[in-house]
């Protein structure tokens, strides 16, 4: 039987590179776009998008609600996502159960109201954890032919906390949309 | 590490359509958050990115972080285009890479 040796061997080698690889935890949220077409600091005199009014036209930015509870680095990486612009509290649905037994399966559906075609659409959705050890749990990116900007996965959940999903339209302007958990045991692996 | 990876698909679909693409693979999805049984840290490796193509062409991707559970499932949403066969990749820090395809039957 030679076929299970060399499957061996190869598993060996695979556990071998997984033991030496370096990992920047960090990428998966420094990995935001960087370039000018989605940066606020550029001033622009004219409205882009007529449908979707910028944060000026809201009567007064909205605090977050939990600021107290969330975790430095999901401020961060909020941050680090939003630079000055306020997001619009619309259109983003985070649909998970109220209360989860197990923090390491934890299912979520993630909804943004598009019309996903050339006058309205999303190029990334960023789900958020507010309190795990790592913030930035996945970003989703979009396409011409994607029909909706809706997506659906599990997750972890180390603890009772809300979960943020904030959207990035093809205009450039913020969605965010959130959920509060209440998680019985904790996942991500912290025992 | 042998990744078995599934794509499920509407058994038929028309050009024009909007259909749900299902996608799961077997992953630990090691945070690097953990320790072994001598204190020492477990390196993390996850999937860090997964993609779909269709006859080609991106339809999703995915980057994902260490709080996503393993085995990771992921559901989107395409607009059929015409004919064609979906090419999915998961990619680890490992670097393994696994590729699955699956034609859809367009009618």
């Amino acid at each position: 039987m030679q076929t299970p040796d060399r499957r061996q061997v190869l598993i060996g080698a695979g556990a071998l590179t997984c033991a030496t690889v370096f990992v920047d935890a960090r990428a998966l949220a420094e990995d935001q776009p960087t370039t000018p077409d989605t940066s606020p600091a550029a001033p622009s005199p004219v409205p882009i998008a007529p449908e979707v009014p910028v944060a000026p036209a809201v009567d007064a930015p909205k605090p977050e609600p939990h600021d107290a509870e969330t975790s430095p680095q999901y401020q961060e990486a909020l941050k680090r996502l939003l630079g000055d612009a306020t997001p619009l509290e619309e259109r983003v649905t985070v649909d998970i159960p109220e209360a989860v037994e197990n923090g390491n399966i934890v299912p979520y559906r993630l909804e943004v109201q598009s019309e996903m075609n050339e006058q309205d659409s999303i190029k990334r959705l960023h789900l958020f954890s507010t309190a795990n050890p790592q913030a930035s749990v996945a970003v989703f990116h979009f396409t011409a032919l994607s029909a909706k900007a809706t997506v659906i996965g599990r997750m972890r959940l180390a603890k009772s906390q809300d979960v943020v999903a904030v959207a990035e339209t093809h205009t450039g302007a913020f969605l965010i949309g959130r959920r509060a958990v209440k998680v019985d045991i904790a996942g991500c692996g912290n025992e | 590490m042998t990744n078995k990876s599934r794509i499920k698909l509407p058994d038929q679909a028309a050009t024009g359509e909007v259909i749900e693409v299902k996608a799961l693979t077997t992953h630990v999805m090691e945070t690097g958050n953990r320790k072994d049984g001598d204190g020492k840290p477990i390196p993390r490796n996850i999937i860090h990115t997964f993609t779909a193509r269709y006859a080609g062409e991106l339809v999703f991707k995915a980057e994902f972080g260490s709080g996503i559970a393993a085995n990771p499932f992921i559901a989107f949403y395409m607009r059929v285009p015409g004919p064609g066969e979906f090419e999915m990749t998961w990619t680890d820090d490992a670097g393994a890479t696994t590729i699955e395809r699956a034609p859809l039957n367009v009618a």
